[in-house]
C-alpha cells in the first residue's frame, strides 16, 4: 500500500465519492484508503482537502479505530484553519468523550484539547474535570496534559475552573505515569505563569523518587525536572535524596543521565558533608564517559556539560583525561570542546602526556584546530609554572616548522609567556626574530612588536627590527599602530641614542597624520610625558616600563556564582554556551537556590573574583585594551 | 518547554514530511535559512530569542525539530534517536525518501502517540506497535471495533473496569510491563544474544628510536625499487596505543510467548565496566548484588539491555603502521597492515584502511604499489585501501606511494615546497566470533515463562562481534 500515488491534485471530488459511496465496503477498506490519501495530501499542505470536512466528519462515527484516528488527525489540522467548520465537529467529539472505550475517550480528549478555539475551550472545562478522575489511567494522563494545553490558550478560565486542583490530585495517583503526567502539566503551567510556582515537599519528593524506576524514560525526565522544585530543609534529607537518585545515572537515555546529574548537583548545595558530596559527584564520571559513544550531537552536549561540571569538580575525571583525546575525524565542535577540557584537567602530573598530544594536534590538517592547539600550549605555560620550559620547547619545535599560521599563533602566546615570566626565557627571542617575515596577521605582528619594545635593550638590532615594521606603519591596523608607538617609545627610553630618530618620526605620524583618535591621544600623551619629564628620565621609565599586572589563566574560569547558576541548568542551552539563561533568552525564568536552613553559603567557600578577574579576562587574548601606558 | 514541530527533509533540505505540534511552528523554509547560515560549530541553532533548532542527519534524511528555548538539549536529541529507531523498526533501515512518502499516515499516527503536549511521551517500539498498526499489515493489530473491541482495548488500556489493575505495581496503563507488548504469541520461540564491541584506538607515531630499531630489525634498507609484491615483515617495535576503548552493547532478540523472565550472566574477566547504562527492563538491584547479572523481562523483539565502556583494552586483531620519508628521494610513504595470530577467529571482514592527507596541499598520489587490495582516492584528502570479503589471520599487506604536492603552493622560506605525507591512517573492519575485551556469556536461564511451553529450548546462543571502527594511527 503506497501513499506516494495519492498525490495527484484535484482529487477532492473523487475522494468524496470514495467516502460517501453506498457500495459495499468490507471492513471499511475503501474508506480507510481514501482517508489515508486525504491525510497524505494534508501533510503536503494540499488545502483542497478542506472541502471534504463534512464527509470526514461523517466517518468519525464508523466503528474503526484506525478511521477515527485519521479523522482526528484531519480535525486537528483543519479546525484551526476553519473555525466555522470546526464548530460542527464539536458535538461529535464531545460525544466521544463519553465513549465506553477509554482509548476513544482519550483520543477525542487529546483532539479537542489540541484545537485552541474559544468554543472548544469552553466546552472542554466540564468534561475535563470529570476525565481527570476517569477510572482509566490512560485517560487521566491525557486529561492532565489537556489541562496544560487549555491553560495555554485560556489561563484565567482554567484558573477559575478548579482544574488545576484536579491536576494536583493526580500527584497522589496510584499510577506512576499519571503522576508524572500531572507533574509535567503543572511544571508546564508554572514555568509560563507569572503568579504560580511549583513547590514540592520532602514527602512528595520522596514518593516521586520512589516511582521513578516504574516510569518510562520521558516520564523520568519530567520528574527529574520537577524535583528541582523541592527545597531540602535538612542536609541529611538532601543527601538521602541524592543517594536514592544516583542509580538513574545508569540509564541508557542520555537526557535521564544529565537530568539526574542536574538534580544531584542541585542537592549538593543543601548537603553539609563535603566527603559525601565528593562521593556523589565521583559517580558522574563513568556515565559521562559512556555518553561519548553516542551520536556526535549528544556527545557535544555531554562534553559541554562535562566542561561545566569539571570547572567545579575537576577531580571526577582527572585520571580519565585520555578519553578526551581527539581523533582527527571528530567534528570540529567536538575537538574544540575536548581541547578545552584537556586544558582544564591539565596538571603537573599529566602535563608531559598532554603536551605530546597537543603537539600532535598542532600538525593536523584543520587550520582552525591547529591554531587552538598552539594557543592551548601557550596557555599551559602560564597555567602550570613548572611546565613552562616544556611548553616553550614545544612551541619552539612548532616555530621550526615555519608554517606561517603556526608561527603567528606561537608568537602571540609567547608574548603572554613573557608577561607571565618577565626576564626568564629571553633566549628564545632570537628564534622569533628569525621568523619575522612570516608575520602578516595584526595580532601576531602586535605581539612581536611588543616583545621587541619590551626587550629593546637586549635585542642587539631592536632598532633595525622596529624600523622594518615602521616602514608600513600607515598601512597597519590600529592594533599594530598602537603597539608600534608604544614599542618605539620603549626603545627610546632604553636606548635613547638608537631610538631618538624613530620616536620622533612615530610621534609625528601618530599626532599629525592619523585620523584615529585613540592613536592620536596616545601619541600626544607620550609626547607630553617625554617632553615634560625630560629632566627626569627615571619617572618616564617608571611610567612606560612599569610592572605589568600578572597574567593568569584563572580568568578563563567562570566565577562561582555563574557556575552555580549554570549548574542548575545542566543540559540546557545555557550550560552549553556557559552563559546565564537571562543572557541567552529574554523572559526565561532564571533558576536560583531557594533559601532553607540547609542551604550552604557558597560565598564564604570561595574568594570573590572581583575586579581583577575582569581585568585579566579582557586583556588575555588582546594586545589592545586597558593597560595603556605600560603596554 | 516544548517541541514545536517535526520535519523530515532530504539532504538538500527539501521537505518530505511535516508534523506541526504547536499552532504556528517555524516553517521548514525558515529552518533551511538558519541551517544555511550556520557555522559547522553550531550543533544547536538559535532561531529566535525563544526558539531553538535541533537536527541530525541519518540515512540520507535530515530530521529537524524546532523547540522552545527552555528545552533541555538532550531531550530532542534523544528523541530524534528514538524516532529513527522506531522508523527503522516499522520500515526497515535504511530510511529513504520513498519510504517516508509511502507511509505518511503511519508516521503521523506514530508521532501523534510519541509526542504529548509538545514533549516526548511513548517511544518504546513495543508500546507503539500496540497503538499504531504496522505499515504492512494494516488491520492486523486493529480489528474493527464492535467485534474485537473488547480485546484490542484491553490490551491498549489494561482492564479499565477493575480498579485493581492500576493500583498494582504496573507502571504504564497499557500493559503490566511497560516495555512489553501484552499477549505476545510466537509459534517458534527463539532467543538470541548479540554482544558487540566497537573499538576505538589511537596509536601515536613511532618515536625516532623506535623507528631506528625497526629499520635495524628489518635489515639494511629495504630495496628502494621494491616490487609491488614484496611482503614486508611485521615490525618488532610497535608504539603503545594512547587510547584503546571498547564501547560494548549487549543486545537481546526475543521472540517468546507470554511474559518470560530471564537471567543472563556475563563475565568481563577482571575488567572494570565504566558507566554501564541499562535498558529499563533490567533489574538494577540484581546487578548491584552481583555485577554481571542481567535479570529482566525483555521487550518483544530486539532491545539493547546494556551499554558499557571498557578502556585499556588490547588494540584488536588488526595492526598497522605508517612510515614516511622512504625511498631514494625520501619522498615515499609506506602503510602496512597485518592481522595478528588467530584467537578463535579465522578471518576479519570488510577490512578498510583510510589514508588521510592534507587535501589542500596534495594533488594526487603517484606510483602506488599495493601488495594486495585496491587503493583509490575517494575524496579530497582521503585515499581508501580496501580488502573486500574476508581477510585471513596471520596475514599482512603493504602499500607504497608518493604524494604529489600541489604546484600552486608557495615555496617555504628555503625556496622549496615541503614534501607531503599521509597524516593518519584509519583502519576499520568487522570481526565475528570474538570480543576485544574478552567479555562473554557465562549462562542464560529462563527463570519463569508464563505462557511459554516448558519443553521449549528457545536460547539459540550468542554471537560476538568486534567492530574496529576508529583505529587511528598517527604518522
Amino acid at each position: 500500500m503506497s501513499d506516494a500515488k495519492f498525490f495527484a491534485k484535484g482529487k477532492a471530488a473523487e475522494l468524496r465519492l470514495e467516502l460517501t459511496s453506498d457500495k459495499k465496503d468490507k471492513n471499511y477498506t475503501r474508506r480507510k484508503t481514501a482517508l489515508k490519501r486525504i491525510v497524505a495530501n494534508m501533510t503536503m499542505n494540499n488545502n483542497e482537502m478542506i472541502q471534504l470536512f463534512p464527509d470526514v466528519l461523517d466517518c468519525i462515527k464508523l466503528d474503526s479505530l484506525e478511521i477515527k484516528k485519521m479523522c482526528f488527525l484531519y480535525l486537528i489540522n483543519y479546525c484551526r484553519l476553519k473555525p466555522d467548520l470546526a464548530n460542527k465537529a464539536l458535538p461529535v467529539l464531545l460525544d466521544d468523550l463519553r465513549d465506553r472505550s477509554p482509548l476513544i475517550r482519550a483520543l477525542s480528549l487529546r483532539t479537542v484539547s489540541c484545537i485552541p478555539l474559544p468554543a472548544f475551550n469552553e466546552a472542554l472545562v466540564d468534561p475535563l474535570s470529570r476525565l481527570l478522575r476517569d477510572p482509566d489511567p490512560y485517560v487521566r494522563k491525557t486529561a492532565a496534559f489537556g489541562v496544560a494545553k487549555l491553560w495555554a490558550s485560556d489561563a484565567s478560565m482554567v484558573e477559575k475552573s478548579g482544574l488545576i486542583e484536579g491536576v494536583n490530585q493526580l500527584l497522589v495517583d496510584s499510577n506512576p505515569t499519571v503522576v508524572s503526567a500531572g507533574l509535567a502539566a503543572l511544571t508546564d503551567i508554572t514555568d509560563k505563569s507569572e503568579g504560580m510556582k511549583l513547590a514540592i515537599g520532602y514527602q512528595d519528593a520522596s514518593k516521586l523518587v520512589q516511582i521513578l524506576g516504574d516510569c518510562n524514560e520521558w516520564s523520568q525526565t519530567y520528574i527529574l525536572s520537577a524535583l528541582m522544585a523541592y527545597t531540602p530543609q535538612d542536609p541529611a534529607e538532601a543527601l538521602l535524596m541524592a543517594e536514592r537518585l544516583s542509580p538513574r545515572l545508569q540509564h541508557s537515555n542520555a537526557s535521564v543521565v544529565l537530568g539526574t546529574i542536574r538534580v544531584i548537583l542541585y542537592l549538593t548545595h543543601y548537603i553539609s558533608d563535603d566527603s559525601a558530596i565528593q562521593g556523589l559527584v565521583k559517580r558522574f564520571g563513568p556515565p559521562l564517559v559512556t555518553l561519548l559513544s553516542k551520536p556526535h550531537e549528544i556527545q557535544y552536549v555531554a562534553l559541554r556539560n562535562c566542561f561545566l561540571i569539571l570547572q567545579q569538580y575537576p577531580q571526577i575525571l582527572q585520571n580519565d583525561i585520555k578519553v578526551f583525546f581527539c581523533k582527527y575525524n571528530d567534528p570540529i565542535y567536538i575537538k574544540v570542546t575536548k581541547l578545552e577540557i584537556i586544558f582544564l584537567l591539565a596538571s603537573e602530573d599529566n602535563i608531559k602526556e598532554i603536551l605530546r598530544e597537543l603537539r600532535e594536534y598542532a600538525s593536523e590538517i584543520d587550520v582552525q584546530f591547529v591554531r587552538k592547539a598552539v594557543r592551548a600550549i601557550g596557555k599551559l605555560a602560564i597555567k602550570i609554572d613548572t611546565a613552562a620550559r616544556d611548553c616553550i620547547d614545544t612551541l619552539l619545535d612548532l616555530v621550526a616548522t615555519r608554517v606561517s599560521y603556526i608561527v603567528q599563533e606561537a608568537t602571540v602566546v609567547i608574548k603572554n609567556i613573557f608577561r607571565k615570566y618577565p626576564n626568564k626565557y629571553e633566549s628564545i627571542i632570537s628564534v622569533l626574530c628569525k621568523n619575522l617575515d612570516s608575520l602578516d596577521e595584526p595580532e601576531a605582528k602586535a605581539a612581536m612588536v611588543w616583545i621587541i619594545g619590551q626587550y629593546a635593550d637586549r635585542i642587539e638590532n631592536s632598532d633595525e627590527l622596529l624600523d622594518e615594521f615602521l616602514f608600513t606603519f600607515k598601512e597597519e591596523t590600529i592594533e599594530v599602530q598602537l603597539a608600534l608607538l608604544t614599542a618605539t617609545v620603549k626603545l627610546f627610553i632604553q636606548r635613547p641614542a638608537k631610538g631618538q630618530e624613530l620616536v620622533l618620526q612615530v610621534l609625528k605620524w601618530s599626532t599629525e597624520e592619523t585620523d584615529n583618535p585613540d592613536l592620536r591621544d596616545r601619541g600626544y600623551m607620550y609626547w607630553r610625558l617625554l617632553s615634560s619629564s625630560s629632566g627626569n628620565a627615571d619617572i618616564t621609565r617608571q611610567v612606560v616600563m612599569s610592572e605589568k599586572p600578572a597574567i593568569s589563566v584563572e580568568s578563563d574560569k567562570l566565577d562561582v556564582r555563574t557556575i552555580e547558576e549554570l549548574s542548575l541548568n545542566i543540559g540546557s542551552l545555557s550550560s552549553i554556551y556557559l552563559k546565564p539563561v537571562s543572557q541567552i533568552f529574554k523572559g526565561t525564568k532564571a533558576r536560583h537556590l531557594e533559601q532553607s536552613p540547609a542551604l550552604r553559603r557558597s560565598d564564604s567557600n570561595f574568594e570573590s573574583p572581583g575586579f581583577y578577574q575582569n581585568y585579566t579576562a579582557a586583556n588575555y587574548f588582546s594586545t589592545t585594551g586597558g593597560d595603556l601606558l605600560s603596554d | 518547554m516544548s517541541i514545536l514541530a517535526v520535519y523530515i527533509t532530504d539532504i538538500n533540505g527539501q521537505q518530505l514530511f511535516e508534523y506541526p505540534v504547536s499552532d504556528s511552528p517555524p516553517t521548514n523554509k525558515i529552518l533551511q535559512v538558519a541551517l544555511r547560515d550556520a557555522s559547522p560549530e553550531d550543533v544547536i541553532l538559535r532561531l529566535s530569542s525563544d526558539e531553538l533548532l535541533f537536527h541530525r542527519k541519518q540515512d540520507a534524511l535530515d530530521f529537524l525539530i524546532p523547540c522552545t528555548a527552555a528545552m533541555p538539549a538532550l531531550v530532542p536529541l534523544e528523541f530524534i534517536s528514538h524516532l529513527i529507531k522506531v522508523l527503522h523498526d516499522y520500515f526497515q533501515p535504511p530510511l529513504s525518501r520513498q519510504k517516508i512518502e509511502k507511509n505518511y499516515s503511519t508516521i503521523m499516527m506514530l508521532l501523534n502517540e510519541m509526542i504529548e503536549d509538545g514533549y516526548p511521551f511513548v517511544t518504546e517500539e513495543n508500546a507503539l506497535r500496540d497503538l499504531v498498526p504496522f505499515a504492512g499489515g494494516l488491520s492486523k493489530f486493529l480489528p474493527t471495533l464492535p467485534k474485537g473491541a473488547a480485546n484490542s482495548l484491553k490490551s491498549l488500556t489494561s482492564s479499565s473496569s477493575s480498579s485493581k489493575s492500576f493500583s498494582s505495581d504496573s507502571s504504564l496503563p497499557r500493559s503490566n510491563v511497560p516495555w512489553r507488548r501484552s499477549n505476545v504469541k510466537h509459534n517458534n520461540n527463539e532467543l538470541y544474544v548479540d554482544i558487540q564491541e566497537t573499538l576505538s584506538v589511537i596509536i601515536p607515531a613511532l618515536s625516532p628510536t623506535q623507528q631506528l630499531l625497526n629499520s635495524i630489525n628489518s635489515g639494511p634498507n629495504p630495496a628502494p625499487s621494491a616490487s609491488a609484491f614484496y611482503t614486508p615483515a611485521v615490525p618488532q617495535v610497535l608504539a603503545e596505543p594512547i587510547v584503546a576503548i571498547a564501547h560494548g552493547s549487549v543486545l537481546a532478540t526475543t521472540k517468546l510467548s507470554g511474559v518470560p523472565d530471564i537471567q543472563l550472566i556475563l563475565s568481563f574477566g577482571n575488567r572494570l565496566l565504566e558507566g554501564p547504562a541499562f535498558h529499563p527492563c533490567v533489574r538494577l538491584a540484581r546487578w548491584r548484588e552481583r555485577p554481571g547479572t542481567l535479570s529482566f523481562i525483555p521487550p518483544d523483539g530486539k532491545c539493547c539491555l546494556l551499554q558499557y565502556t571498557i578502556s585499556g583494552v588490547e588494540s584488536g586483531p588488526i595492526g598497522g603502521d605508517l612510515k614516511t620519508g622512504l625511498g631514494p628521494m625520501k619522498d615515499e610513504f609506506e602503510v602496512r597492515v597485518w592481522s595478528r595470530v588467530p584467537r578463535n577467529v579465522k578471518f576479519v571482514e570488510n577490512l578498510r584502511v583510510e589514508v588521510v592527507f592534507d587535501g589542500e596541499r596534495v594533488q594526487n598520489v603517484k606510483g602506488t604499489r599495493a601488495s594486495s587490495g585496491e587503493f583509490n582516492i575517494e575524496k579530497k584528502g582521503v585515499g581508501v585501501w580496501r580488502f573486500p570479503g574476508k581477510t585471513p589471520m596471520g596475514w599482512n599487506a603493504s602499500l607504497r606511494g608518493t604524494m604529489v604536492v600541489n604546484e600552486d603552493l608557495e615555496a617555504g622560506p628555503d625556496g622549496t615546497v615541503a614534501q607531503e605525507f599521509p597524516k593518519y591512517i584509519r583502519i576499520s573492519y568487522d570481526c565475528q566470533g570474538m570480543l576485544v575485551s574478552g567479555a562473554k556469556v557465562e549462562s542464560l536461564r529462563i527463570v519463569s515463562g508464563k505462557g511459554l511451553d516448558d519443553r521449549a529450548k528457545p536460547y539459540k546462543g550468542v554471537k560476538y562481534l568486534t567492530q574496529g571502527k576508529d583505529i587511528v594511527i598517527r604518522g
